[in-house]
């Protein structure tokens, strides 16, 4: 935009001799590269402001849902809303809780089960056609509306398959709605898992069994992680497909698959904040802000799984030599094998 | 020091014919003054020609290689002499379009014989790549990552052969207070010493090495030629280089390869004082390459 500010003299490809040469007027190197400075701190000044703006876009909507959740709900916090299930449309929301935990946990063993293999499978073991075959289903399965996917496990497992609301169900659908993210996710990790470590692996005589698991799975545990916190996430926070399939509940889970409503913690978001009363707004905020406080945890968690598992990742060490390198007392830097024992840099 | 030794011989133990053959060849190391040449060969590749699909890499290459020596393989880049390194460990299996005629014997065994198990091939036969490439794993798993994969030893001698191995290639002091540290940690010759640890851990009978040390400043690259050189005492290796004065410094024998088909092959000061083929001539005197 800075560019168009300076009128018609500025061809587009920035020929700064050209111009001078249109003007006919004898202009040195010095000018020129004046010139040419001018722009290229406009340039640097635009993309400066663009980008600080794309940051506030995504900062200042975060914290505003932010502050509004937490303090809609803390004005009015009482910690009985963790340990009391739900009575009509107010009381607590430990049923929601638990109910949320349950369908989760189960979505992450079938579908981390699932998707971590069939992953496994693109990045390794799939031919070329069986490969599209299986990544185009997950791509399309990706683009399917979760109310979609909720409506087709109403019809078929909830009503034709007479299993009622139930957590199989649930966890029927949420599985599949989440599997294309953790495939996804899988497949790319294994992928960038660079092939000298195979090379190695393979030259010392592994089994290929054994140079998946030592030489191509452990680096590619973080994005692993990654993919199956969100799913999990995704399985947390949707509400459409549970609506259909779940139910809803005012007590605790029990311990059946089938015939069995189960309650989840958006819906009482969802529905909680429709009800007139302002108990029940109560319980909506106070859904609203557990939800959140779960994604949060759930970022660190990964952050933690993320760190933990790079702890021999040679990113992270290239980063610490530079930084040491670089540093003033940074040791000449043809320093061979067992010259020095270098610190370690905690 | 006796723990890895005993690893060692139990782990040749599994391969029948080969454990008279290694015994044999021990026996002969320890006759003072024994010209290698004289010993049965090590590797010996009869008439091998190699190619992938359409494309022929290696063609009719014969070349018998002596037991415990530092064989050099020179020649320009794309000759050929990498695809012979992972013709003897069967790395190229797992390639599309692979293709083999002629024989590749490590010892006495046909690298391709029916019933032989490429894994078992390629303890026998270990690998150094050019670039450093350590697993993401503590530096003490690194070095005993094959033999546990192998089984060569029960878990409580694991860390008595990491430290054997680490002493071996004269990287103990440098990394004794870190063993759990990550390998990327260490300097790029660090790493390939840690990288040479790792093959012998699981007592190979031959070292193939591609260019070990194009990726490292002249002082890492001196530590592991000094390395090879005590190693050629009772190791074979395959050594290739585009390093002329390398090769020279280092090996016993040099082969020299021109378009896919072996030139000249000898002992190391014969092919570089007197050679006979003039693309040999050409190439050690830097005129062509």
């Amino acid at each position: 935009m800075t560019e168009d500010g300076q009128g018609p003299a500025v061809p587009k490809h920035g020929a700064v001799v050209g111009v001078a040469e249109r003007r006919s007027r004898p202009v040195g190197p010095d000018t020129v590269a004046l010139r040419s400075r001018a722009r290229r701190r406009r340039a640097d000044a635009t993309v400066w402001v663009l980008s600080s703006a794309a940051l506030l876009l995504v900062v200042v909507p975060v914290v505003w849902i932010l502050v509004s959740v937490v303090g809609k709900a803390l004005a009015h916090w009482d910690w009985r809303v963790l340990t009391t299930t739900t009575v009509g449309s107010q009381g607590g929301l430990s049923n929601a809780i638990v109910g949320s935990a349950v369908i989760v946990a189960v979505v992450l063993l079938v579908g981390g089960t699932i998707g971590v293999g069939a992953g496994v499978y693109l990045a390794e073991y799939g031919g070329p056609r069986r490969s599209s075959l299986l990544r185009g289903a997950s791509e399309v399965l990706s683009g399917v509306p979760s109310i979609v996917l909720g409506y087709v496990g109403y019809t078929a497992l909830v009503v034709a398959f007479h299993w009622g609301f139930s957590l199989a169900a649930a966890a029927i659908v949420l599985t599949i709605l989440v599997l294309p993210y953790i495939v996804k996710a899988t497949e790319i990790a294994l992928a960038q898992v660079p092939t000298s470590y195979r090379e190695g692996a393979t030259a010392l005589g592994f089994s290929s069994g054994r140079v998946l698991r030592t030489a191509v799975l452990r680096p590619a545990i973080p994005g692993i992680a990654t993919g199956l916190i969100v799913a999990v996430a995704i399985a947390l926070g949707e509400t459409a497909p549970l609506l259909y399939t779940a139910g809803w509940s005012d007590s605790m889970p029990t311990a059946h698959l089938l015939h069995a409503p189960i309650g989840y913690l958006p819906y009482a978001v969802w529905t909680f904040y429709q009800e007139p009363s302002a108990a029940a707004h109560a319980l909506s905020h106070d859904a609203a802000f557990l939800l959140i406080l779960l994604i949060v945890a759930l970022i660190v968690l990964s952050r933690v799984v993320v760190a933990r598992s790079q702890r021999y990742a040679p990113g992270r060490a290239q980063r610490h030599r530079r930084r040491r390198r670089a540093g003033p007392a940074a040791a000449p830097s043809t320093s061979g094998p067992g010259a020095s024992v270098a610190p370690r840099p905690r | 020091m006796s723990r890895p030794t005993a690893g060692r011989s139990s782990a040749t133990r599994g391969y029948g014919a080969t454990a008279a053959a290694v015994g044999a060849e021990q026996s002969a190391r320890s006759t003072p003054g024994a010209v290698a040449v004289a010993l049965r060969p090590a590797v010996r590749l009869t008439d091998l020609s190699v190619g992938f699909g359409a494309t022929t890499v290696l063609q009719d290459v014969t070349v018998e290689l002596p037991p415990n020596s530092v064989n050099a393989l020179i020649g320009p880049t794309g000759c050929g002499k990498s695809t012979v390194l992972r013709t003897i460990n069967r790395m190229n299996d797992q390639v599309r379009g692979y293709w083999r005629r002629g024989s590749v014997r490590v010892g006495d065994d046909d690298v391709e014989a029916a019933g032989v198990d490429p894994l078992a091939l390629r303890r026998r036969v270990g690998m150094v790549f050019q670039r450093p490439n350590p697993f993401p794993m503590s530096i003490k798993d690194n070095v005993v990552a094959g033999v546990r994969a192998h089984r060569l030893a029960p878990r409580r001698d694991l860390a008595g052969i990491a430290e054997h191995h680490l002493r071996q290639v004269g990287l103990w002091s440098a990394v004794a207070g870190r063993l759990d540290d990550s390998p990327f940690r260490l300097s790029g010759g660090q790493q390939q010493l840690l990288c040479l640890a790792r093959a012998l851990a699981v007592g190979p009978e031959v070292l193939l090495l591609d260019e070990p040390t194009s990726s490292l400043d002249p002082i890492s690259t001196e530590m592991v030629e000094d390395l090879l050189l005590q190693l050629s005492g009772d190791l074979t290796m395959v050594m290739v280089t585009h390093n002329l004065a390398q090769a020279r410094r280092v090996s016993t024998t040099t082969t020299f390869f021109y378009n896919g088909r072996l030139v000249e092959s000898g002992a190391t000061a014969q092919v570089f004082d007197s050679p006979t083929e003039p693309e040999t001539v050409s190439y050690v005197s830097g005129r062509i390459g």
